[in-house]
């Protein structure tokens, strides 16, 4: 027997079935779409979305269990966030449920419904009166009001005081804050330069509706500033701006420049190093439209706004928009499509646009705007030179011209930077009798030496392992046992013998694990405690270090012979930010660059800061070979305990592929480029398609009939638009 | 077991300071200079000639001690310098100050 009076509700989970389940709940609402409920799952509990509402289910009326709970204390999820989850899920191949679910902030998808406490407390206009008359006995709360009178305070700082918090907040004398308006007085906008003003009246000039821009500008050429420019106007007109930027650059001196510049604003910052409650204060904000400016990272672009105006993408090139696990999206490309379904505007802004962006701006997908000055009045871009390393041997990885120029800048007080991408103190350990090398036992990877406790390591930086080096050749038993080649840790200790008197400073992942030294660094480097910097591409990303004058770059040959076709793009995007750093400010920049090609177009290219040619000539290998952006990919990756087990899979995947549309390209079976990490085998299928629909409108059935088959310890993930191999 | 021993007297022209391999062992570079009488052809004469040697383990570490200049007994092997370089270097297993 059907029931009449009671609505069935589909709700998404986080499982991995790709499909909605029904449950039953007496008293549900179309405004509940979108709201969190509880519901039973066999034995356990779990929180899912309400999508939609529906008369009856297929499924018997004895199997339909009922919803446990409704979260009504939380606004639903906007529509405009639900189809944009949708919209993910169906692109990226990915089940709805796990991909709505995982918009949420991690204390949301707990199964207790509980408000969280606030993170911080700050005294109100009555509470600022009442402390000055508290009795002098009255010995807690005076500590209460000491603490509070310099400003909001963390919780975790009050725990002591729990009794009289309560009580004042029950008075009304203090309340909940979350990181709200700070005291800052608003910091004038600068000038703009005329090249800034052009790209701004263009902007502001355009009509109102979705448009994609490609702000291309030069390192240091001010974009930030015509970001900031726009975010005024939307928010003048009472819109709300989300600003993405990648991990590591979206830093605290990021969010202060923004918060000077919009002090009685409020700015929600949303990032993976944030505390859970954090997070879900800031989600919060934004979903109850209270936030103004959302400076987020890639997963910030799923942000619930219901007044969301403006979308810029900060360093639209980089990696690290393209979500590696689960849903894998690219923030991007997501960002262009809410933009266009919200009918707003969006900028995507870098020095070395991403070659599918650069394709697009050229077709007139995306309207290109150019900045190609520095900002700065005195700063120009800075010299390249390149170091023929066949003449000028590089001896413990620096040439002759390299140390030459690190002396002077030393002996001017100037700061330098050695950038080479290895961290560690040596990429392999090298049995000079029998030119054996250290391999990782568990993966198809060397394993790197690095400087450990006054001794050495060895470390797989693919799946972590860690070993103490052996004293002997494991296969011919000879002692002479080398580090071989650069790392950081090695270079430091090369410049350490050669300038005693620097100071020298290591920034890489090792040293900047430790929350908060990241900022010590910068802060060191600002106050000139530092003479000579040694890093990786984390030191590359948009920091202004204006008394570097400097950059010295080793290694970078290795990406020229790389497998990938896209390691020459982002060697070029790299080497062009990390030369960015150089003269930012009043005193002129060099860039040295060792290398054995100092005729390779890439390097030539670099050297005239020419990215609209180096674009032009990759984008025209690109078409010849049918790669991305003239093809639309997509990669089946399997791992296995076994090869053969992998690879069977994926011919069986191959298989049912068979029949599929015209123009869609299955290529064999193959071993990943990295075919072992951590004892499992990898391999990979490729799909692809000049035509993007024809590739989606394959691969939904083909993942359909993929999730049908029984595949025991076998691991598949399919990832659309892949970036890595 | 085929042979390969070598037993040589001579004075310590120089060594490196001592090094560790990653895995901890002590290593040291020294080059030796021999001079003796040898008789060839039934006929004595003076034969002089440098070297060049390494030390792991205990002796690296007693080697670091021995200035410049010390006479020593060098006991050891000879291995090639390295993959690429087949030409024989002497690995010292032990040694005596003379």
């Amino acid at each position: 027997m059907k029931s009449t009076l009671r609505t069935v509700v589909q709700v998404a989970l986080d499982t991995p079935l790709d499909r909605l389940f029904d449950y039953l709940v007496a008293d549900a609402l179309t405004s509940d779409v979108g709201r969190r409920v509880r519901v039973p799952f066999g034995k356990r509990e779990l929180v899912g979305v309400i999508v939609g509402l529906v008369d009856s289910s297929t499924v018997p009326d004895e199997q339909l269990r009922a919803v446990i709970e409704i979260d009504r204390q939380l606004a639903a999820l906007p529509r405009e966030v639900m189809q944009l989850a949708r919209f993910a899920a169906d692109y990226y191949q990915y089940p709805l449920g796990p991909a709505l679910l995982a918009l949420l902030p991690p204390a949301l998808k707990r199964a207790k419904f509980r408000p969280q406490a606030p993170t911080a407390y700050a005294l109100t206009p009555a509470g600022q009166a009442y402390c000055a008359a508290i009795p002098v006995r009255a010995t807690a709360q005076r500590r209460l009001a000491e603490l509070l009178a310099g400003g909001p305070v963390a919780a975790e700082h009050l725990t002591g005081l729990r009794a009289p918090l309560r009580d004042w907040l029950n008075k009304g004398l203090v309340m909940a804050d979350h990181g709200s308006a700070s005291r800052l007085v608003t910091e004038p906008a600068p000038t703009l330069t005329e090249a800034q003003q052009n790209v701004l009246a263009t902007l502001l000039g355009a009509a109102d509706g979705f448009t994609a821009w490609l702000l291309h500008g030069v390192t240091g050429s001010g974009k930030t500033e015509v970001y900031l420019r726009l975010i005024e106007r939307t928010l003048a007109a009472g819109k709300q701006a989300l600003v993405l930027a990648p991990e590591i650059h979206l830093t605290p001196q990021m969010v202060e420049r923004f918060k000077r510049r919009f002090p009685d604003r409020k700015l929600v910052s949303l990032h993976s190093g944030l505390s859970d409650g954090d997070r879900l204060a800031g989600w919060l904000d934004c979903l109850d439209g209270r936030a103004d400016i959302v400076l987020g990272t890639r997963l910030a672009v799923f942000t619930p706004l219901p007044r969301l105006g403006l979308i810029v993408v900060d360093e639209e090139h980089d990696a690290s928009y393209k979500q590696m696990e689960g849903l894998r999206y690219h923030a991007r490309d997501v960002a262009v499509w809410r933009a266009r379904q919200s009918n707003i505007t969006v900028v995507l802004g870098s020095a070395t646009p991403a070659l599918e962006t650069w394709a697009n701006a050229k077709r007139h997908r995306y309207r290109l705007l150019s900045l190609t000055e520095r900002a700065h009045a005195q700063a120009s871009l800075p010299e390249v030179r390149l170091i023929d390393t066949r003449t000028d041997k590089a001896a413990l990885g620096l040439s002759d011209a390299l140390r030459k120029a690190l002396l002077e800048n030393l002996e001017r007080g100037e700061q330098s930077l050695v950038f080479i991408n290895r961290r560690g103190y040596a990429p392999v350990l090298y049995c000079r009798a029998c030119g054996q090398v250290s391999e990782c036992p568990r993966c198809a990877a060397h394993q790197v030496i690095h400087r450990h406790r006054g001794g050495y390591q060895l470390r797989c930086h693919h799946c972590g392992l860690a070993s103490r080096p052996p004293e002997a050749c494991p296969a011919c038993g000879s002692l002479d046992l080398r580090p071989a080649g650069q790392g950081t840790q090695k270079v430091e200790d090369t410049l350490a013998d050669l300038f005693p008197a620097a100071r020298i400073l290591r920034v890489d992942r090792d040293t900047t694990a430790r929350r908060g030294a990241f900022a010590a660094m910068r802060e060191a480097i600002a106050g000139h405690e530092v003479d000579i910097l040694v890093g990786t591409q984390i030191v590359a990303k948009g920091h202004d270090f204006p008394m570097l004058t400097l950059v010295g770059v080793i290694g970078a040959d290795q990406a020229l012979m790389s497998a990938d076709f896209r390691a020459s793009e982002r060697l070029f995007a790299q080497l062009m930010q990390v030369g960015g750093r150089a003269g930012r400010a009043e005193r002129a920049g060099r860039v040295l660059i060792q290398t054995e090609y100092p005729h390779h177009p890439l390097y030539a290219a670099l050297a005239a800061h020419d990215y609209p040619t180096f674009a032009e000539r990759t984008l025209r290998e690109r078409k010849l070979a049918e790669f991305p952006p003239y093809s639309h990919q997509a990669l089946l990756r399997a791992d296995a305990r076994s090869m053969a087990e992998a690879m069977a899979f994926l011919e069986t995947a191959h298989e049912l592929g068979r029949e599929r549309p015209e123009g869609v390209l299955l290529y064999d079976p193959v071993p990943a480029l990295m075919p072992r990490i951590a004892n499992r085998e990898r391999a990979q299928l490729l799909i692809q398609s000049v035509s993007r629909s024809r590739l989606q409108a394959f691969l939904t059935p083909w993942v359909a009939a993929l999730r049908e088959q029984k595949n025991g310890g076998l691991r598949w993930s399919l990832d659309v638009d892949p970036l890595d191999w | 077991m085929a042979h390969n021993r070598v037993e040589i007297d001579g004075r310590v022209v120089y060594h490196d300071a001592l090094r560790h391999t990653p895995g901890g062992l002590p290593s040291l570079q020294l080059r030796l200079a021999h001079a003796s009488e040898q008789t060839e052809a039934g006929r004595p004469r003076p034969v002089e000639c440098e070297l060049e040697a390494q030390a792991f383990g205990k002796p690296a570490q007693e080697l670091a001690g021995v200035p410049a200049g010390a006479q020593v007994r060098l006991i050891g092997f000879l291995e090639r310098k390295g993959v690429r370089d087949r030409w024989p270097i002497v690995h010292v297993t032990e040694y005596e100050l003379i």
